[in-house]
C-alpha cells in the first residue's frame, strides 16, 4: 500500500459516562489519499463527527483515543504533544464546520478572524502580505472586498459559510474536514456551498474528509463513501459502489428512504426505528440486527466480519457474501 | 452612521424620563409630610412676615402655578437657594458633583477591569483550587457590610499603619501652602482617595468577578471557541482574544446598573469617609429639611444616571457590534 495522506487504523473512542466508557467510536479504519475525498455518512451521534474531532485533536475532555493510531503525513496523531498538534492544526489540517454552527466569533471582524489563522501560522509573513493574502482569500469565495470589515451577524448563513470556507484554505492544509458544511442551509445555497468545496478541493488537491448524514450529498462532492453506524464502519468503496450497488442493509435503507421521498412518503415505522442508536451492543452480533429485515440467528450471535465486494468495496455484513453468490 | 442616531435617540429617550422624574418629584416634595415654611418661619415672627415669606417663595399660588415655575427653574438652572447655606443650590452641588464622580467612576471600573480579570482567570481554571479561592473570596468580600469594612479599613491603614489620611479629601495644609504646585494638589487628593477607593473595589468587584465566571463559564461552550482552538492558537490566545470580550459584555451591563446604585448609596460610603459629595450633601438636606437643596441634589442624581446609563450604551454598542441599530 502506498502511504497515504491520512490513515486511521483501528481507532476506538470512548466517552467517560457515568457507568464507565461508552465507545463512541468503535475499531474503524480507513484512509484518504493525497487530493482524495472520502464522505463519512450517517445518522446523527454515529460517531462521524467524533472521528473528525480526534483526527484534530480536539476531542472533549471526557473523550479520548482507547486504541488505535491516526497517521498523517507519517506522523501519528494519537501520540503527539500539543504544542505539535497546534502547529499542524489548521496550518496542515484544517475545518469547515458546520454552518448552523456560531462558528465565527461574533465580536470580530471576519477579515481578522481569517487573518488570524494565517498569522498564528506564518508569523514571519508582513502586515500586508498577510492582508494581501486575506483579500485573495475571499475573493476566491466570491465575497465582495467591501464585506471584508463586516461582522459575521451583517452576513446571510450562505456567506457566512464562504468566510469559514476562506478560513479553512487560509494555510494551504493539505487535507480538510468538512463537518455537515451545508446542513441548515437552504437547497440553492447548499449547491454552491457544495460546489465551491468541491472545486478548491481538486484545484488545490487538498484530501477531505466529509462529514454528513446525508448520502446523496456527500456522493455528490466525494469519490470514496464509508458508511457508519453504531459508531462502526459497516461499508466502504469507491461512491459509485457504494451508491449504487450497496452491500449492507443500512446503506440501503439510508438510499432507500431519499429515494421515496421523492415520489412517494416513505415508510415511517421502518425510519423512525433506526434514528435512535442503542449504543454499541459489544461482541454478541452485528448491530443492526434488530433493523434488518434479513437478520437471522447468526447476525445476532456472530461476529460479523469485512466482506470484500470488489477490490475497492468491502461491507461488514455476514449476509453480503451470500447474496453475492446467491 | 447608526451610532449616531442611537446616541441622538437616546438623548431624546433621556429628555423624556427626566420630565417624568422632575414631575414625580415635584409631586412627592408636596406631599411630603412637613411644611417648609414652617422650617422657614421663626417662631417670632409675626402671621403678616410669614405670609409676606410664603408669598415670596410663590407658595400662596396654586399648585398647577407652582409647578410651571418649578420646570421653568429648572430648565433655567435657578434651583433655588439653600435654606441652611443661603447660597444657590447649583452653586453648592456643582462643587460636590466632581467629588462623587471622582471617587464612583474611578472605584467602579477598577473593580470591573479587577472583577473582569480574576473571573476570566477564575472560568478558565475551572473547579481547580484557583477557581474554588476565586469564588469564595468573592462571595466573602460582596456580601461584606459597607461601614463596617470601612472603619476596618480606617482602623488598619489610617490609624494602625498610618499611611492614609482618615478622613476628608484634602489637607488644608496643602492647598494653603503657595509652594505646592498642581502636582502637589494632584498627590494630596489620590493620597485621601486611596481608602474609600479600596473599600469600595473591595466591597464591589465581588459581583464583577462572579458575573465575569458565569458569562466566561458559557461563553467557552461557545462554538467559535472550538474555531480558535482548530485554528491552532495558543489557549491564552483563545481566552484573551475570543473567550473574554465576549464573556465581559454582561459586566458592562453590570457596570451601568451599578453607577445608578453608588451614586445613590455613595452616601454612606461619603459619610464614613467625610468625602464632600452629593451622597453626603443629599444626607445632610433630608435631615434638616432644606428643600431646594434636596431637591436639585435628587434631580442632579437622577441626570447624572441617566447620563451614565448612555455612556455605558454607548460603550456596549462599541464592544459588540450586534447591538448597534
Amino acid at each position: 500500500m502506498t502511504t497515504s495522506l491520512l490513515d486511521v487504523e483501528n481507532l476506538s473512542i470512548g466517552y467517560h459516562t457515568g457507568n464507565g466508557i461508552h465507545l463512541a467510536v468503535d475499531n474503524v479504519s480507513f484512509h484518504v489519499e493525497r487530493g482524495g475525498s472520502l464522505g463519512l455518512v450517517g445518522e446523527s451521534g454515529c460517531g462521524k463527527t467524533t472521528i473528525g474531532m480526534a483526527i484534530m485533536g480536539l476531542l472533549p475532555p471526557n473523550a479520548g483515543v482507547v486504541s488505535g493510531h491516526i497517521r498523517f503525513e507519517g506522523e501519528d496523531l494519537t501520540t503527539v504533544d500539543d504544542s505539535r498538534m497546534r502547529k499542524i492544526r489548521w496550518r496542515r489540517i484544517s475545518m469547515i464546520f458546520q454552518a448552523a454552527m456560531n462558528a465565527l466569533n461574533p465580536v470580530q471582524r471576519v477579515q481578522a478572524q481569517v487573518a488570524e489563522a494565517i498569522i498564528t501560522h506564518e508569523p514571519e509573513l508582513s502586515r500586508h502580505a498577510v492582508a494581501h493574502r486575506t483579500r485573495s482569500l475571499f475573493k476566491l469565495v466570491k465575497i465582495p472586498e467591501d464585506r471584508l470589515r463586516d461582522y459575521p451577524h451583517q452576513f446571510s448563513g450562505g456567506m457566512r459559510q464562504r468566510v469559514i470556507i476562506a478560513m479553512a484554505l487560509a494555510c494551504n492544509p493539505s487535507l480538510i474536514i468538512a463537518d455537515e458544511p451545508t446542513t441548515a442551509l437552504d437547497v440553492i445555497v447548499q449547491n454552491q456551498i457544495l460546489k465551491a468545496i468541491g472545486m478548491f478541493q481538486k484545484e488545490k488537491n487538498i484530501g477531505m474528509i466529509f462529514i454528513s448524514h446525508d448520502i446523496a450529498v456527500v456522493s455528490d462532492v466525494c469519490t470514496h463513501i464509508g458508511v457508519m453506524y453504531e459508531g462502526s464502519l459497516v461499508e466502504m468503496g469507491r461512491k459509485e459502489e457504494v451508491f449504487y450497488c450497496p452491500g449492507h442493509p443500512y446503506t440501503r435503507l439510508l438510499i432507500e428512504s431519499l429515494l421515496t421521498l421523492s415520489d412517494e412518503p416513505a415508510d415511517l415505522s421502518e425510519v423512525s426505528c433506526v434514528i435512535a442508536p442503542q449504543g454499541i451492543t459489544g461482541d454478541g452480533g452485528c448491530s443492526f440486527n434488530e433493523t434488518c429485515s434479513d437478520a437471522s440467528a447468526a447476525c445476532r450471535n456472530e461476529k460479523v466480519g469485512w466482506v470484500e465486494l470488489s477490490d475497492t468495496h468491502r461491507v461488514r455484513c455476514n449476509l453480503a457474501g451470500k447474496e453475492v453468490e446467491g | 452612521m447608526g451610532l449616531k442616531r442611537f446616541i441622538i435617540r437616546r438623548c431624546i429617550e433621556i429628555l423624556v424620563i427626566f420630565f417624568f422624574i422632575m414631575t414625580v418629584l415635584f409631586v412627592l416634595f408636596r406631599i411630603a409630610p412637613g411644611d417648609p415654611v414652617e422650617r422657614m418661619v421663626d417662631p417670632s415672627m409675626t402671621p403678616e412676615d410669614a405670609q409676606l415669606l410664603m408669598e415670596s417663595m410663590g407658595l400662596d399660588q396654586p399648585v398647577w402655578t407652582q409647578y410651571l415655575y418649578y420646570l421653568k427653574n429648572v430648565a433655567t438652572g435657578n434651583m433655588g437657594v439653600s435654606f441652611h447655606y443661603g447660597e444657590p443650590v447649583t452653586h453648592i452641588l456643582m462643587n460636590r458633583l466632581p467629588n462623587t464622580i471622582l471617587l464612583f467612576t474611578t472605584a467602579i471600573i477598577l473593580s470591573a477591569l479587577l472583577g473582569i480579570y480574576l473571573g476570566k482567570i477564575a472560568a478558565w481554571k475551572q473547579g481547580g483550587r484557583i477557581d474554588t479561592w476565586m469564588t469564595i473570596g468573592a462571595l466573602f468580600c460582596h456580601t461584606l457590610f459597607l461601614p463596617w469594612m470601612a472603619l476596618i479599613m480606617i482602623w488598619f491603614f489610617a490609624y494602625k499603619v498610618g499611611w492614609f489620611p482618615i478622613t476628608g479629601m484634602v489637607s488644608p495644609a496643602v492647598w494653603i501652602d503657595p509652594d505646592t504646585g498642581w502636582i502637589g494638589k494632584t498627590i494630596d487628593v489620590i493620597h485621601h482617595l486611596m481608602l474609600p477607593l479600596m473599600t469600595l473595589i473591595v466591597i464591589h468587584f465581588g459581583s464583577y468577578l462572579l458575573v465575569m465566571r458565569s458569562s466566561m463559564l458559557d461563553t467557552l461552550k461557545d462554538d467559535y471557541i472550538i474555531t480558535a482552538r482548530a485554528k491552532g492558537l495558543a489557549e491564552k490566545e483563545i481566552r484573551d482574544r475570543h473567550a473574554a470580550p465576549n464573556a465581559a459584555l454582561p459586566v458592562v451591563t453590570s457596570v451601568g446598573l451599578s453607577l445608578a446604585f453608588s451614586i445613590n448609596g455613595g452616601a454612606l460610603t461619603e459619610t464614613v469617609f467625610t468625602w464632600p459629595g452629593i451622597g453626603r450633601e443629599l444626607v445632610f438636606a433630608v435631615s434638616h429639611s432644606d428643600y431646594p437643596l434636596a431637591q436639585a441634589a435628587f434631580l442632579l442624581i437622577a441626570g447624572v444616571v441617566l447620563v451614565a446609563n448612555l455612556v455605558v450604551d454607548v460603550l456596549y454598542a462599541y464592544l459588540d457590534p450586534r447591538i448597534r441599530y
